[in-house]
């Protein structure tokens, strides 16, 4: 009986919190929204330092920090969302650390194909961006299958940044625009033509060619860096750092990012007018 | 603007008590200096950035607060510009890149661009008849220098010159830069290596990149930290792949207003931040 009214009383607060969810969004779509949002989710080991948990406790709560996220932007018809989960530089850490990391990663990537996920629930397409050669075999085997499952979602993406640093991308991106090159340059032999590569040739091959660039950057815990994340994209994204851990972080977070970008939108316009 | 209220709530034990500057907004007597030795005092050389890179905005903004023109603007843009060289050198900054010209700057009114490119001018000469030979300041410009008017460039490469074998600050400036042409131009050098044969697709890798990279020439390639005035919170194509791991700071302040007290404010936040250590779960 307990069960059921605490149940009940959960479930009306969920309901309440969603309408005002609802009537923000409303608000807030008088102005324009972006289009792509852009998440480093820093904090978790901090946080569960702070908590007093277990690291990798940390990690868990911010999965689920993540999913409330991803909630809130695919209600403010956000379509496209990016999430920096593993950088190329983070395998450098104590290796007990890494493989407990990566199990975390995989049972959540399992956990994203389940009927009642937030994938099914709004039709994501999940694209896993990154070196992912890097990873173990069953991550790797998880990511394909996720990506395989989706592909047919074409209502909102995610794109998740495992095994990531953008200097990577770019480089492997030119590595891929030469070896195009050349392969035109061999099929024609007797026209020698130079091999010439433009930006369109670079960002052709950028593993982020999923996504337009990001118009909010969000980083969480105050830090104010990039760290090697979408730096090629993110030329004329707005960089916003709330101190909220990433496992703090809430839907409040989010509108203050998007007044930001609604403010700064129209002076970029002018400017843009101007230059 | 929240970012800008966090980083003063971050380092609120040095958060200047301002003194009230007078109407015609200059610093009462003696203020302004008691200002920069409080902040002075709290910099520690060991934590101080080796190199810092500036977004320099706001000029036409400043202007036009002030019922001036543009060009009253960049002129006092070029003034502030030397003065904090001048800091900077003062403090054992080791370089500074300032972002004079992006490429999207070109689509500027001709009237802006010719006055802009005098205003280089003026400046790189007033940096040769001063501060290179007191301060043995190095100059160096980087971008797509064969778009600037000749006279631009010639007074460019003479400065270079004259300044190689200095050994105090190293100054860049950015004219016709953009971060992405950094990376392509980069790109372009390697594929012509792939193509006369010296350079397997297989063998390109990221340090051979940045080596092509046209910031590859001074001892400290990559930024430590960037400053950004005027209140924009982006990036703006600068300095793209070399930012990776450099701690942004946005003030804001126009940039013929940001002194000597604003770059020390900067520092301080930056020293703030790097002497706690990074904790954080990226580097």
């Amino acid at each position: 009986m307990e069960k059921q009214s605490s149940n009940l009383a959960t479930q009306l607060i969920e309901g309440l919190c969603s309408f005002l969810r609802r009537c923000i969004c409303a608000i807030l779509s008088a102005g324009s929204l972006p289009r792509h949002v852009a998440f480093i989710m820093d904090g978790n080991r901090r946080y569960a330092k702070k908590e007093g948990l277990l690291e990798g406790d940390g990690h868990r709560v911010g999965f689920t920090a993540l999913m409330n996220m991803l909630k809130y932007c695919y209600e403010m018809n956000v379509k496209y969302v990016t999430v920096y989960a593993f950088s190329i530089e983070n395998f450098k850490r104590r290796p007990e650390e890494v493989q407990s990391t990566m199990q975390l990663i995989q049972e959540k990537i399992e956990s994203l194909l389940e009927k009642e996920s937030i994938v099914n629930q709004y039709g994501v397409r999940v694209h896993f961006i990154g070196n992912l050669k890097l990873l173990s075999k069953p991550v790797r085997l998880a990511a394909e299958r996720a990506m395989n499952a989706t592909a047919h979602n074409s209502t909102a993406t995610l794109a998740i940044c495992i095994a990531y640093t953008s200097t990577d991308e770019i480089t492997n991106s030119v590595e891929e625009a030469c070896k195009v090159k050349m392969d035109e340059l061999g099929g024609n032999e007797i026209d020698s033509k130079e091999l010439h590569i433009d930006v369109a040739d670079v960002e052709k091959h950028m593993y982020m060619a999923v996504a337009p660039d990001p118009d909010i950057i969000i980083r969480s815990s105050g830090e104010t860096r990039l760290s090697n994340f979408l730096l090629w994209q993110s030329a004329s994204s707005l960089l916003y750092s709330p101190r909220a851990l990433w496992p703090e972080i809430g839907f409040y977070h989010l509108v203050r990012a998007i007044l930001d970008f609604q403010r700064n939108v129209t002076s970029l316009e002018t400017k843009l007018k101007q230059s | 603007m929240i970012p800008l209220v966090l980083f003063h709530n971050s380092m609120s034990s040095l958060k200047p008590c301002r003194a009230t500057k007078t109407t015609t907004g200059e610093w009462p007597n003696g203020a302004r200096e008691n200002e920069v030795i409080r902040l002075r005092g709290y910099l520690n050389q060991e934590f101080m950035p080796k190199h810092v890179a500036l977004i320099m905005d706001g000029n036409g903004r400043w202007a036009k607060k002030r019922g001036l023109a543009v060009q009253d603007g960049h002129k006092s843009g070029r003034i502030n510009l030397k003065y904090l060289t001048y800091n900077c050198s003062n403090l054992g900054i080791k370089m500074l890149t300032a972002y004079a010209f992006s490429t999207e700057n070109w689509n500027r009114s001709r009237m802006e661009i010719a006055f802009l490119m005098t205003t280089f001018e003026e400046f790189i000469q007033s940096l040769v008849e001063d501060l290179m030979t007191r301060h043995d300041i190095r100059f160096s410009a980087i971008g797509e220098k064969s778009r600037l008017p000749e006279s631009l460039q010639s007074a460019i490469s003479k400065a270079e010159e004259m300044s190689r074998t200095n050994k105090g600050l190293h100054f860049v400036m950015a004219m016709s830069y953009s971060g992405r042409n950094d990376v392509v131009e980069a790109a372009k050098i390697i594929a012509k290596k792939v193509e006369r044969g010296t350079l397997q697709t297989s063998e390109i890798d990221e340090a051979m990149l940045e080596q092509e990279l046209m910031t590859n020439i001074g001892q400290f390639p990559n930024p430590d930290m960037l400053i950004r005035t005027s209140g924009e919170l982006r990036l703006s194509n600068f300095l793209m792949w070399q930012l990776a791991y450099s701690q942004f700071y946005f003030s804001d302040k126009l940039f013929p207003d940001f002194g000597e007290e604003d770059l020390l404010e900067a520092l301080a936040s930056y020293q703030y931040r790097v002497s706690a250590g990074f904790e954080s779960d990226w580097k």
